[in-house]
Parts: C-alpha cells; sequence; structure tokens
C-alpha cells in the first residue's frame, strides 16, 4: 500500500462528482431524480474502476489530486 | 482496509464545509423556497392580508372567451407570478452551479406551457376527455422528448425534482400535523411490509438469475424504497458499476411511467375512493413525482367521475403519506445496512466504503423536514379555530394560495418529465434485470392493492372524509 492510498476517493483525479456531469452520464437520472439530492450524499463516478462510489471510499490506486486541495496531516504510523 | 480507514481517517483533505450542503442541495433549496413562501403567507394572514394575489390559479371555463377573459383580467398576477418563481428557484439554481442567463429563458417557456397546462385542466370538458393536467403535461412532454427532441436550450429549467420538492414542502401546509401523527404509523407499517416484500423479491430473484449482489441490492431499492433516488443511494452506498447503476435507473424509469398510466385507470375502473387509490400508488409506484402525477391525476377524478368517493386533495395526501412517511425517509437506513453488508461479505472491487451510522443522515431527504416544518406551522396558525372558521377564514386566506403555489410547482416537475425522458438514451438493460424486476413491480402492485383496499381500506377511506 503506498502513502496516496492513504486518502479517500473525494481526492482522486479519476473521482467525478460534479452532479450535472452525473446526471449526463446516467441517463434518466433527471427525469426523477436528482443529481443535487441529498440521498446521493458526495457519490461520483470512478474513471478507474467505472464504478459509482461513495466519496469517502477508499482504494490502493488513488491518484491524489494536486495542491491546493489537498491538506495533509503528518502521516500516521501504523502500529504505533 | 482498517489500515486505509484510520490513515484515510487521519489525512484530511480541504473539503467543503457540511454548511455547504444548506446551498448545494436541491433538498434544502426546496425547504428554503417552500418555508419562505409559507412563512409569507403566514405573515400576511396574521396581518390581515393573504397571498392569493400572487398566487393566481385558473379558475373554472366553459368556453374559449372565458379563459381568455380571465388571462387578461388577471395578467399582472400572472406577471407577478412569474417573477416570483423566477427570484426563488432563479437563485437556487445559480447556487446549484446553473447560469441565470440560461436558466431564466427557459424556466419563462416551461412557466408559459405549465400555465396552458394547468388552465386546459380547468376546462369543464377536461374530465370527460381525460385531460388531466398532470397526463397531459406528461405526454406532452413525452412526446416532444422522443420524436423531435426538446430544444437543448430548454435543459437548464427542466429540475423534476427540485420542483417536486418544493411543492411537497408547500403540501406540508396543507396536512395538518395531527393527520400526519395519526396516518404515519400506519403508512410506516404497510410501506415496511411492502419495502421489504418488494426488496427481498427483486434481490433474491436477481441474485437466483446470476446477477452481481451489488446490481440486485441496487434493482431492489429502486422497486422498494424510492426509484432513482433509491437506485442512486444504494448505488453509491454499495460501490456499483457505473452500468449497473443505469440499469436500474432504466427500469424505474419505464415502469414508473407506465405506472403513471396504469394505476390511477385501474383504481377508476374499480372506483376505489380517493384515500384508498392514493394510499395504493403511495405503495406501488417507484418515484415521488410518478406517483405525484399518478395521484393528482385521481384526485381530479374526485367529483367528476361517479362513483369516486372522497375529496379530491385525499389522493395527493395518502400519497405523500404513504411514500414519503412511509418509505422515502428509509433510505438512510438501507444505504447504512446494504453498505455495511457490502463491505463485509461481498465480494471485494478494490474501491472500500467507510460506512458509519452517520451514512443514515447524510442520505436522508431533508425536504421532508420542510414539509413536517410547514405542516406544522399551518397547524400552529390554526389552532383556536374551529371547523367553520377554519373554513371560512384559514382555508382561502392561508391554505389555497399556498395549494396553488403547489400546483404549480407540479405542474413544472410533470412538464418536466416527459421533456427530459428520452427513451433511446435508456441503456439496454438485458433480459434478466428486467425479469427480477419485474417480478417485483407485480408482487409490489399486488401485494400494493391488496393492503389498501383489503387491510387498511377503513382507515385509508377515513381520511378522503
Amino acid at each position: 500500500m503506498n502513502a496516496a492510498a492513504s486518502t479517500c476517493c473525494a481526492r482522486c483525479r479519476h473521482f467525478n462528482g460534479r452532479p450535472l456531469e452525473i446526471e449526463a452520464a446516467l441517463p434518466g437520472l433527471s427525469s426523477f431524480g436528482s443529481g443535487y439530492a441529498s440521498v446521493r450524499d458526495q457519490d461520483g463516478l470512478c474513471a478507474l474502476h467505472d464504478r459509482y462510489v461513495a466519496a469517502r471510499s477508499v482504494c490502493e490506486l488513488i491518484a491524489l489530486m494536486p495542491e491546493p486541495w489537498i491538506r495533509r496531516e503528518p502521516a500516521p504510523v501504523l502500529g504505533a | 482496509m482498517a489500515e486505509l480507514a484510520e490513515r484515510s481517517s487521519r489525512h484530511v483533505a480541504a473539503r467543503p464545509s457540511q454548511w455547504s450542503e444548506l446551498l448545494r442541495k436541491d433538498d434544502w433549496w426546496a425547504i428554503w423556497i417552500g418555508l419562505s413562501l409559507v412563512a409569507a403567507a403566514a405573515a400576511l394572514f396574521l396581518n390581515g392580508g393573504s397571498l392569493k394575489w400572487i398566487a393566481v390559479a385558473p379558475q373554472k371555463w366553459s368556453h374559449l372567451e372565458n379563459a381568455t377573459g380571465q388571462l387578461q383580467q388577471h395578467a399582472a398576477q400572472y406577471a407577478a407570478l412569474f417573477v416570483l418563481w423566477a427570484v426563488t428557484l432563479g437563485t437556487a439554481a445559480a447556487a446549484l452551479g446553473i447560469r441565470l442567463t440560461r436558466f431564466l429563458p427557459a424556466f419563462l417557456t416551461l412557466y408559459v406551457v405549465s400555465g396552458a397546462i394547468y388552465f386546459l385542466g380547468l376546462w369543464d370538458q377536461a374530465a370527460h376527455y381525460n385531460l388531466e393536467p398532470p397526463l397531459v403535461a406528461l405526454g406532452l412532454g413525452l412526446v416532444v422528448s422522443n420524436t423531435f427532441g426538446a430544444p437543448r436550450w430548454l435543459t437548464p429549467a427542466l429540475r423534476v425534482e427540485f420542483y417536486i420538492k418544493t411543492g411537497i414542502v408547500l403540501l406540508g401546509a396543507g396536512l395538518p400535523l395531527t393527520l400526519i401523527a395519526w396516518a404515519g404509523p400506519v403508512a410506516i407499517f404497510q410501506a415496511a411490509v411492502i419495502s421489504l416484500v418488494t426488496f427481498g423479491v427483486i434481490y433474491f430473484s436477481a441474485v437466483g438469475l446470476g446477477l452481481d449482489r451489488r446490481l440486485a441490492a441496487t434493482l431492489g431499492t429502486g422497486g422498494a424504497v424510492c426509484g432513482v433516488s433509491g437506485a442512486i443511494a444504494i448505488g453509491g452506498a454499495v460501490g456499483a458499476k457505473k452500468e449497473q447503476v443505469s440499469v436500474a435507473i432504466s427500469l424505474v424509469v419505464v415502469w414508473a411511467i407506465v405506472m403513471i398510466f396504469v394505476l390511477p385507470l385501474a383504481a377508476r375502473s374499480l372506483s376505489l375512493s380517493t384515500g384508498v387509490a392514493g394510499a395504493w400508488i403511495g405503495t406501488s409506484e417507484f418515484a415521488d413525482a410518478a406517483g405525484l402525477a399518478a395521484a393528482q391525476t385521481y384526485g381530479g377524478y374526485a367529483g367528476h367521475v361517479p362513483g369516486i368517493a372522497g375529496n379530491a386533495d385525499a389522493a395527493v395526501s395518502a400519497f405523500t403519506l404513504m411514500k414519503v412517511i412511509g418509505r422515502d425517509v428509509w433510505i438512510g437506513v438501507w444505504a447504512f445496512v446494504l453498505s455495511l453488508i457490502a463491505t463485509t461479505r461481498w465480494e471485494r472491487t478494490g474501491v472500500y466504503a467507510q460506512t458509519g451510522a452517520g451514512e443514515i443522515w447524510r442520505r436522508f431527504p431533508k425536504f421532508v423536514l420542510g414539509f413536517l416544518l410547514a405542516s406544522a406551522l399551518i397547524t400552529l396558525l390554526s389552532r383556536g379555530y374551529d371547523y367553520a372558521s377554519y373554513k371560512r377564514d384559514v382555508l382561502p386566506g392561508l391554505v389555497a394560495p399556498l395549494q396553488a403555489l403547489r400546483t404549480w410547482a407540479f405542474t413544472f416537475a410533470f412538464l418536466s418529465i416527459g421533456l427530459t425522458t428520452r427513451f433511446r438514451e435508456f441503456v439496454s438493460v438485458g433480459a434478466r434485470p428486467f425479469y427480477a424486476f419485474t417480478l417485483g413491480v407485480i408482487v409490489n402492485v399486488t401485494l400494493g392493492f391488496f393492503l389498501s383496499t383489503r387491510v387498511f381500506d377503513g382507515f385509508w377511506n377515513r381520511l378522503g372524509q
């Protein structure tokens, strides 16, 4: 597991949580649903896995977006 | 995975504040707009005024001259109403990232066509020709969208869910909190039975047919809980493939549209009362917008079609209690449970959900809070009025204008449904998902009919009186 795997999908460049683009990618969503709905929370499309995933999910293949979008805290020492 | 979760929680990205949800979700905007209108109506009423001047609505007419005469007489009010909607909905659209310069012209068109449909529904021969506004709006939109196509510039104003949620918040003003408290437990019990059975039928038949469990769960909640919203919520919670979410959405949309026409016609042929029919529609429809179109259509039969007992509002009220209070509010619980099962029991996908009880609140359909608050506010204001004075003063001065605004919001939604539904865009769903979902539809409609007309019929009939 690399260091990049230690954050969640919302910060990954493969993740797209933009409501209008999700509506465009899922035909029918705007007919009886909405990309802006609370039930959708912050979910988005993962281009890498071709899945619709929760923003809080984690993945070993994550590709972090560059600063300033990410504010990192010191990495924990696992098992400490 | 535990390591991943732990490290993730220590690495905090600069993310939008939780409070930003209040401006980024259409649920919250439906609350802001709906409750602002309710508060304005209440303030005016308490000071001897009323919102009814601006909450203009067509009246019954028999000849075209009557209709054009009405329009000329109230032209300033219709213009003012457009400005009210344009300002409130436009503010929300801008906050959601939709350009105002694109939203406003599109919304003007939507408003004018919705007004024409609203007028048509008040024609004294409309019921005779089955020209119920929801069906006309839906049918017109479907024909336009699936023949030469809705113009692209209209798209920014076609926000079905936003209009429906705003309408439901306004609907709360017409439902006393005491009625919700009285009917809520029965609605929740009936909805729980139907949701569990329908989910079980779809899920286990899908798994039995060899489909992936994530697709089975997405199909199941789409059919059992809250349609497209259920499918998208569970799809995200369990990490379904994009194609699986598309399949579930396609099936829900097609069946929901079929049921908009089938359920009112079936209930009409059986002469069900408005309360019973509304409960059946609330139990067996798949989406709020679709169910409200069906329920409002059926309510329109009251007083026009011989043999249908109950008042017009009872169909929409029973539907809302059953669907919104009985089914929709539980989507967060479904998401939490299924996410937990997917994470711990199902095959791994390479993406690991970090589930927790917070999921229940995050996915809660917040507009329901606005519905309940609107109901509480009007119930509070109506205290001290006896039935006669309520009918004489409160109903026309306070509640009726909000009901007119609700009808406008619903008409925007019904027209938008048709205009956004392009069947050729739907993915090919495949035979096995179709069989599993359709089996669930058959069980859902049959069981919903049985519960509404045999087990709880006395209860739903009383609601209509």
